[in-house]
């Protein structure tokens, strides 16, 4: 597992991004079960307060599960994969928006863009 | 926690002395042998007089080393062992400051002790293997014996069983005492930031010197203190004897509970590992 | 109360005065830095804390009890030097650990040597400095101790040993003990750290949990501490 850390930014929320993107990405299986929280720490190079305070984030957003006796689970649900796709696009598409627009495009010059771009890469 | 610091520090020591001990009584065994040897070939003699006298001077060498080392390790094993890196370890196991300082004296004591009765007993092995006669041997026993007999009957055995006994016990007294001057030298040296070795020589001919002063003071004389008046019987001499060992030993315990109690306040509260 | 509660803690050196009023709370399941430039106090706390020197001023308590045999029992101290007897074997050493420390996992140190492939009866002078160091490491994180003292853990270190070293932090997390790591090398541990404390000239000048500081400067604790102790 690559992890990859920003200064400036708090480990536990780089965390919750990285692992919903892995999660998003399929990386994991629906259902599959996570290495412990300290083994999980020990790959990441963090402090298992701070990746115990992630997962536990995640499972509170449906993203994971816990049994009690057996460890953390990938969810199993289709449902809340598909929630995660919708979410994480409208917050790209937001930045997207956000970066254009502060270089002074109109929300029609970017969906234009968007277009032309698409014809471009195909 | 004392008797585990002791079986350490005793195998520390063991493992540095114990080959030199053997070294000096096989020595002394092979000294003895080329005495019988060259005593044999008396005419064409020279060779292995030659080689007897090579070897009574490695002896005596060696001899001197083994004192040399048992000095050298009693301080080594204070300086580097609690006041050196090693004491970083040592100071930050779970015991107390007395029971660091118990051991060093205890085990220095008893080594010291040790490294005096193989000097002593390389005598007899010397006479043992020359053959000077297993029966000059036997003679040189059966006098000792004879003469110890003629004591005990002149002043009593109970009473030389109790000389010879507040003789042992003075010896050990007089060693930890100046054991723990050796310490409290160290510990007073090691305050120092620069020449903590010299400071800690410097002191500890200071604290000699203090002690014989206060010792003159108080009209006593010194190690020994044996008034030996002419006109003595034994029997006026075994209790002057007596009171002289008892004079030695309060003086030991005195100033040994001095050195002690410096080494412990320095070592508590003015500890400064670098 | 903290595992690790200093009061006022105050230490002087003749007339150098080291650490000045230190008030600092630890609690147990946390691993923290004590960060701050050489000689700003950070050794001198440590040793305070293990025993090796006695305060000046203030009070510090480890577990409760001010420094002494119990705390001794309770702290396990990595110094920032060899301190290893180097006659002794790694085995012999291993065996000594555990007689006077009743808190020695065997089972670990176990793990751990065999982990990393070391010679254990061969005179720990014969070993390498870097495999001395690791020996060093193992003989105090095999502890379970109620609190760990790490005094420049990865200084000189080469950066595969440095991972090791904070896998095996990591790894050997407790909720029940606190890890203080000091050092001045603050971007290589950072990321394990829960909470951060800023020494400045004997002076604690910050103490937060490392993530919010990242949320409320938007900075990495390193790109911090140049900021707080800029020459």
């Amino acid at each position: 597992m690559e992890w990859n850390f920003k200064d400036g930014l708090p480990i536990y929320s780089q965390i919750i991004d990285q692992m919903s993107m892995r999660i998003a990405s399929k990386a994991y299986e629906l259902g599959e079960k996570l290495p412990s929280v300290r083994d999980m720490a020990m790959d990441a190079g963090v402090n298992p307060n701070t990746m115990q305070r992630a997962l536990g984030e995640l499972e509170r957003q449906g993203l994971l599960f816990t049994e009690r006796t057996s460890g953390r689970y990938i969810t199993r649900e289709e449902e809340v994969l598909k929630e995660l796709h919708r979410k994480l696009a409208m917050e790209y598409i937001e930045e997207l928006f956000e970066k254009l627009e502060a270089i002074g495009m109109t929300d029609e010059e970017i969906k234009e863009t968007v277009n032309d771009w698409q014809k471009e890469e195909k | 926690m004392l008797g585990k610091l002791l079986k350490y520090e005793f195998k520390a020591i063991g493992r540095a002395l114990l080959p030199f001990y053997g070294a000096l009584i096989v020595l002394a065994a092979i000294l003895g042998i080329m005495f019988r040897v060259s005593d044999m070939n008396q005419s064409s003699g020279t060779v292995s007089t030659v080689i007897a006298v090579i070897m009574g001077i490695l002896y005596v060498v060696l001899l001197c080393v083994v004192v040399v080392l048992t000095l050298i390790l009693v301080i080594q094993r204070f300086s580097r062992n609690l006041l050196g890196n090693e004491g970083y370890l040592m100071l930050t196991l779970p015991t107390s400051v007395d029971a660091h300082i118990w051991n060093k004296t205890i085990s220095a004591t008893v080594w010291t002790a040790l490294s005096g009765i193989i000097g002593m007993m390389t005598l007899p092995v010397i006479l043992f293997t020359s053959g000077a006669g297993k029966t000059n041997v036997g003679e040189v026993f059966r006098a000792i014996g004879t003469g110890i007999g003629t004591v005990a009957d002149k002043i009593g055995g109970g009473n030389l069983a109790l000389i010879i006994v507040e003789a042992i016990v003075m010896m050990i007294l007089i060693s930890a005492a100046f054991v723990l001057q050796i310490y409290a030298s160290i510990s007073i040296g090691h305050q120092a930031n620069n020449h903590k070795g010299l400071l800690s020589v410097v002191t500890f001919i200071g604290l000699a010197i203090a002690q014989s002063v206060i010792e003159s003071i108080l009209g006593v004389n010194g190690a020994f203190n044996f008034h030996i008046s002419n006109s003595g019987e034994i029997a006026n001499g075994v209790s002057m004897a007596q009171e002289g060992m008892l004079v030695t030993i309060l003086t030991a315990v005195a100033f040994g509970t001095i050195y002690y109690i410096i080494t412990r306040l320095l070592m508590k509260y003015k500890l400064n590992l670098e | 109360m903290g595992i690790i509660e200093c009061k006022g803690l105050t230490k002087d050196y003749g007339r150098v005065r080291a650490l000045d009023g230190i008030d600092l709370t630890l609690e147990k399941g946390q691993i923290v830095g004590l960060l701050g430039p050489n000689g700003s106090g950070k050794t001198t706390l440590i040793k305070l804390a293990n025993g090796l020197l006695q305060p000046s001023g203030g009070t510090i308590t480890i577990d409760g009890y001010a420094p002494g045999v119990e705390s001794k029992a309770a702290v396990a101290y990595l110094p920032d030097r060899e301190f290893l007897p180097e006659q002794m074997s790694v085995d012999a050493l291993f065996k000594m650990y555990g007689d006077f420390f009743t808190d020695f996992n065997q089972e670990k140190a176990e793990k751990m040597l065999q982990s990393l492939n070391i010679k254990r009866d061969v005179p720990v002078k014969k070993l390498s400095k870097g495999t001395r160091e690791k020996v060093q490491l193992i003989l105090i994180m095999a502890r379970d101790a109620k609190v760990y003292l790490l005094d420049e853990p990865i200084a000189g270190v080469d950066p595969a040993a440095r991972d090791y070293i904070l896998r095996t932090i990591i790894s050997n997390y407790c909720a029940d003990a606190v890890v203080m790591i000091s050092t001045h090398l603050i971007a290589d541990i950072e990321s394990v750290l829960d909470d951060v404390v800023f020494i400045k000239a004997g002076k604690i000048v910050l103490h937060e949990p490392a993530d919010q500081i990242r949320e409320e400067k938007g900075k990495s604790i390193d790109g911090l501490f140049r900021e707080v102790f800029r020459c």
